[in-house]
């Protein structure tokens, strides 16, 4: 069995296994796995109550690795995340209690409701994946990966991500309300027990890591590296947007489309496959400008509309192989 | 605006400046000036659409065609009529404009500078105007070429220049020049900008801000151009230079007085030769008369030689009668042949030679007052007078005379000839070569009469294709020379005359040559008619018994028309030596000089006849040209189209390049065909929409999923792409599409594929990137 073959049959695995909680919405698990698998951290943002906590749960439970839950609350201190030296009296010592982030996969609830303080916390341990306490700095264990979820409807007692932050996400996803017949089989499911106590993990984090190796022999070609740096800086030159896509928006781009290749069991990235998740991926990070705003067009449908007019890069060099 | 649009809009505004500015050199050359202004207005129009398409940033082909339909469209609103709607020019329209060309060569054909009010003419120049205004552009602004700019404006220049005996004066230079060293200056100096170099600060109203400091090298750039310029303009005073005279007149045999601005009718044809070989015509005679004169006649040559025709010795006693008296009527000219009695008041100018024995008169001359030192030769018709004793009419003289018009019917009934005048006029000299008689007896063979014989010599002569004029033949006109003119084929009224005199003789009609003048030149204020040493001429006369003597004219290509009654070879007997081409015959008679300025004014009704059976005989073939340009026009997209297809597959290297020219392919086929095809199209949504013209055609589809495969292969994957045919992929694509199109789809694939224009404008920008890589341009 071909490592693409492998990645494919324990992606699909885990996605059923996401799926017997989550129902129909196919197309949001995938692309969670898709930032897990290209390395990159989840942000979930939706109105209470579809299931942000749930999607997060199911796929740190699908997969048989240690997970920490933090529930960011206003009162909540960066050393709750990060941790803390503690003078042990008995040892006559200053002992690390590691935080909330040491583990592979953190759920971080409601991240907007701790105070900015405790949110920038996450900042280096998502970009660096390291802790740095009392001048000690701390690995985290590969693979890592934060899944926050955010409510955008209230406003009261929350703060909103820093840029720097949701920078450091690789992808925001909404869920959406469910499809009535999927309503429908979640109230049968959910109503007597709590699904999530059944899911079994299906994976564990090592075999995770052998296919983050695989995502990253995906071949990305100057074609759609010229792409994606076509679309990146086509959102910084957009009339409707106050700030566009980072280079590091370009790089999330480019490694969420190798997982997203490697997904389809293919071992080159298309157009396709950054068109799929330009909007995933580049959305939160835009801020839309008051003319956009008034004019009832958000982010996504920004990105979008830069997709239908940003030619692809037509020929190959020929005779020339890149990469 | 950028500041490259603006360095273009200020190089076109020079441009038209420049080109207005050079054409001023064209107002010694007409009097009419309004031409500056329309060709300015013109220039101003083109130049200005052509600002308007570079700001749409057209490519300069598109342009170039705009700008050149815009200045057919506005001449054709200008002067054209029988405009459709006001606006799209019919075949009345360019028939109109046709016309009035047509008129405007005559103008200029007739007149010397300035020629007259002429609308045509008028058209030519503000067309040529206009026309250098757009190369102008196009080499300034749309190539950025502006050195190359001075080519066309030097073409504009020219053009007086050439056409103007006396050239252009200086001043005429001088507009146009400065117009060309402001549009290089303006060049350099942006060029010098986008080097960055020397910055300089001031302080300007809208605060400091700093600009390229090019004083300097402006300093030195003027004086080299003031040093270079002063050279240009001192050398050729300084350095000793042949005259024009020496130059020209060296090959002259036997120049007579060669007195500056004089001429000399010692021997008249000697002195033809030499005039018309002047560099600088100039006027000879005045001539006051109601009609236009035509044919002014000074000396009659009868005596054929070896080497030249001789007068005839003329015993002033015997021979001539009195001015005084009445003067008798021309030899064999019977009461039958109608004319009209005119009169014309001639005057020579001091050009004129004062020791002429010849005085110019008209033919069938009734009265002359020209003084009683001049006699009258009634055998020749001419006046002439003892050299030593004559008394120059430096005021002038009065000219009664009859025409003489017969019918092609009296010339071809005339009876036969006395002998008196055959001995005399009919008489071949033992020494005349015998091809000359070989080809006479050729040419008049099938001729039914002396008339008809005369005729057919004539037309051989005055055939398009059989002679050409020039004036600079190594030859003279003696038997020798006749033979030789016979074989080169070329030569002037000299070789003309003297030939069809002798050709008449040796199939025995009666011949002379005569020397006198041609039609006027032009005419000058009120009716004077000007005859140049350009107007001088020489023509064969041959006699029929009951007409007398009969001009013929046998030269073509100098303005001069035949006959009346021996027209072009329309009125040819069957049989004739050499068929008429219709459209080499049409145009002389289409260019016949008429003295009406006016376009539209009434010209005879024989001319209009003539011209239009000329140009009824010529339409058939323009027909035929218009059908086949037409067929041809039609079918060169569709074959562009499979050149292109053609070249995209021959140059095929690897795999990945057949994947892409399959791709390139598919895509022309079905911008050809109208379906979609847009940019932001990754191959997967292309096939996905592709899918939806197939037709659920099985083949297809599976060809179109090869060819993405192979396509998304070739461009994106490390791995080769797989081992498919994309040529045949996409030809079965590209059937299973053209079946599932409408026939107007269809056919219009065929005959107007769209995809024409990505795929031209695809390989000009290679060309013009190519062209710009070789180009040194400074970094801006």
């Amino acid at each position: 069995m071909s490592s693409f073959e492998t990645l494919a049959t324990v992606t699909d695995r885990v996605c059923k296994n996401i799926e017997r909680v989550i129902e129909g919405k196919a197309q949001v698990v995938r692309t969670a796995i898709t930032v897990l698998l290209a390395e990159g951290h989840l942000l979930i943002e939706d109105v209470p109550g579809v299931g942000k906590t749930m999607l997060s749960k199911s796929l740190a439970r699908s997969i048989d690795c240690s997970v920490k839950r933090i529930q960011f609350t206003p009162d909540l201190l960066p050393s709750d995340v990060t941790g803390v030296s503690i003078y042990n009296r008995e040892t006559r010592e200053f002992e690390f209690r590691p935080g909330g982030v040491f583990a592979n996969i953190v759920v971080g609830d409601e991240i907007n409701r701790a105070s900015p303080k405790t949110q920038s916390a996450l900042l280096e341990c998502m970009e660096e994946r390291q802790v740095t306490v009392d001048g000690t700095t701390y690995e985290l264990t590969a693979p890592f990966m934060v899944i926050a979820t955010q409510n955008p409807i209230e406003m009261e007692g929350t703060y909103s991500l820093p840029e720097a932050q949701r920078d450091r996400f690789m992808s925001r996803l909404s869920m959406g309300y469910p499809v009535p017949r999927s309503e429908l089989a979640m109230l049968d499911s959910h109503s007597a027990a709590n699904p999530l106590d059944d899911l079994e993990p299906v994976t564990d984090a090592a075999e995770i890591a052998k296919l983050v190796d695989v995502v990253r022999t995906v071949h990305v070609s100057e074609a759609v590296k010229q792409y994606a740096i076509d679309i990146t800086s086509a959102t910084r030159r957009s009339p409707d947007l106050r700030l566009g896509a980072s280079p590091r928006a370009s790089l999330h781009l480019i490694r969420a489309a190798r997982a997203h290749a490697a997904l389809e069991a293919r071992d080159y990235v298309i157009p396709d496959d950054l068109q799929t998740l330009a909007v995933p991926v580049l959305a939160h990070r835009l801020i839309t400008n008051l003319e956009a705003q008034m004019g009832g067009r958000g982010a996504e449908q920004i990105v979008s509309a830069l997709l239908r007019s940003i030619p692809i890069p037509e020929q190959a060099p020929s005779g020339r192989r890149d990469g | 605006m950028t500041a490259r649009t603006n360095e273009r809009h200020k190089m076109a505004l020079l441009g038209w400046l420049a080109t207005v500015a050079t054409s001023l050199s064209f107002s010694p050359a007409l009097a009419d000036k309004r031409f500056v202004l329309i060709g300015a207005l013109l220039a101003a129009l083109v130049i200005c659409a052509g600002a308007v398409l570079r700001q749409l940033k057209a490519p300069w082909p598109v342009v170039l065609i705009v700008q050149l339909l815009l200045l057919l469209e506005l001449l054709a609103v200008g002067y054209g009529k029988g405009l459709k709607y006001n606006v799209v020019p019919t075949d009345k329209t360019f028939a109109g404009i046709a016309q009035v060309l047509r008129a405007g060569v005559t103008t200029a054909q007739e007149y010397a500078a300035p020629a007259p009010k002429s609308a045509g003419l008028t058209l030519m120049v503000v067309f040529l105007i206009a026309m250098v205004a757009i190369l102008v552009d196009l080499l300034a602004v749309g190539l950025g070429r502006v050195p190359l700019a001075g080519l066309p404006l030097l073409t504009l220049y020219t053009v007086p220049v050439a056409v103007l005996p006396t050239g252009v004066p200086i001043y005429a230079f001088v507009p146009g020049a400065i117009g060309y060293i402001c549009m290089l200056t303006t060049a350099e100096r942006e060029r010098l900008a986008h080097w960055g170099r020397l910055v300089r600060r001031s302080e300007g109203p809208t605060g400091a801000h700093e600009t390229v400091d090019t004083s300097v090298l402006a300093a030195t750039g003027r004086k080299v151009s003031f040093l270079a310029l002063s050279a240009a303009v001192l050398l050729p005073f300084v350095i000793p230079a042949f005259a024009p005279s020496i130059l020209d007149g060296g090959r002259q045999p036997g120049r007579g007085s060669g007195a500056g601005g004089t001429l000399s009718f010692d021997d008249p044809m000697v002195s033809l030769a030499q005039s018309l070989r002047r560099p600088d015509p100039v006027d000879v005679l005045l001539v006051e008369s109601d009609e236009r004169p035509e044919y002014l006649r000074l000396a009659v040559l009868d005596q054929p030689g070896p080497d030249a025709w001789r007068t005839r010795p003329i015993d002033l006693a015997g021979d001539t009668v009195q001015l005084d008296q009445e003067l008798p009527a021309p030899v064999g000219l019977s009461t039958a042949v109608v004319g009209e009695n005119r009169g014309m008041h001639i005057l020579p100018t001091s050009n004129f030679p004062s020791d002429s024995p010849w005085l110019p008169v008209p033919f069938a001359s009734q009265d002359v007052a020209a003084g009683n030192e001049w006699a009258f030769v009634p055998e020749d018709q001419t006046v002439t007078g003892a050299v030593d004793s004559a008394d120059f009419p430096t005021d002038g003289y009065d000219v009664d005379y009859r025409t003489v018009e017969p019918t092609a019917e009296q010339l071809t009934s005339a009876s036969s000839t006395p002998n008196d005048i055959v001995d005399r006029y009919a008489s071949v000299p033992e020494d005349v070569p015998a091809e000359i008689g070989t080809t006479a007896r050729a040419v008049v063979s099938g001729a039914g009469s002396d008339y008809e014989a005369a005729v057919l010599l004539q037309d051989f002569f005055r055939d398009g294709d059989n002679f050409d004029y020039d004036l600079e033949v190594g030859y003279g006109y003696g038997y020798g020379a006749m033979v030789e003119f016979l074989e080169e084929r070329r030569g002037f009224c000299q070789q003309f005359a003297a030939t069809m005199a002798m050709m008449a003789r040796e199939v025995g009609i009666p011949s002379r040559i005569v020397v006198g003048f041609l039609k006027p030149e032009r005419l000058d204020q009120g009716s004077d008619n000007v005859f140049t040493s350009d107007n001088v001429h020489s023509w064969p006369e041959l006699y029929f018994e009951g007409v007398g003597w009969v001009r013929f004219e046998p030269t073509p290509g100098n303005g001069a028309t035949p006959p009346a009654y021996a027209p072009r070879p329309q009125a040819n007997p069957p049989g004739g030596p050499r068929p008429p081409v219709a459209t080499a015959t049409a145009q002389p008679e289409e260019l016949r000089p008429s003295l009406d300025p006016d376009p539209g004014g009434a010209s005879a009704p024989a001319d209009s006849s003539s011209s239009k059976s000329g140009s009824d005989g010529a339409l058939p073939s323009e027909r035929w040209l218009v059908a086949l340009g037409a067929l041809i026009l039609s079918v060169l997209p569709s074959l562009l189209r499979s050149a292109i297809r053609r070249r995209r597959t021959s140059q095929l290297v690897d795999q990945i390049a057949a994947a892409e020219a399959a791709w390139l392919e598919l895509r022309d086929s079905m911008i050809d065909l109208g379906l979609p095809w847009k940019g932001s199209m990754t191959p997967r949504a292309r096939e996905r929409e592709t899918q939806r013209f197939l037709d659920g055609d099985p083949a297809g589809l599976s060809a179109l999923r090869r060819l993405t495969l192979s396509v998304e292969q070739a461009r994106y994957a490390s791995s080769s792409p797989p081992d498919t045919q994309p040529g045949d992929d996409v030809s079965k694509v590209v059937s299973s599409l053209t079946r599932a199109a409408d026939r107007g789809q269809r056919l219009r694939a065929l005959l107007m594929p769209a995809s024409l224009v990505p795929d031209l404008r695809a390989e000009a920008a290679r060309l013009r990137e190519q062209w710009a890589t070789r180009r040194v341009r400074p970094i801006p």
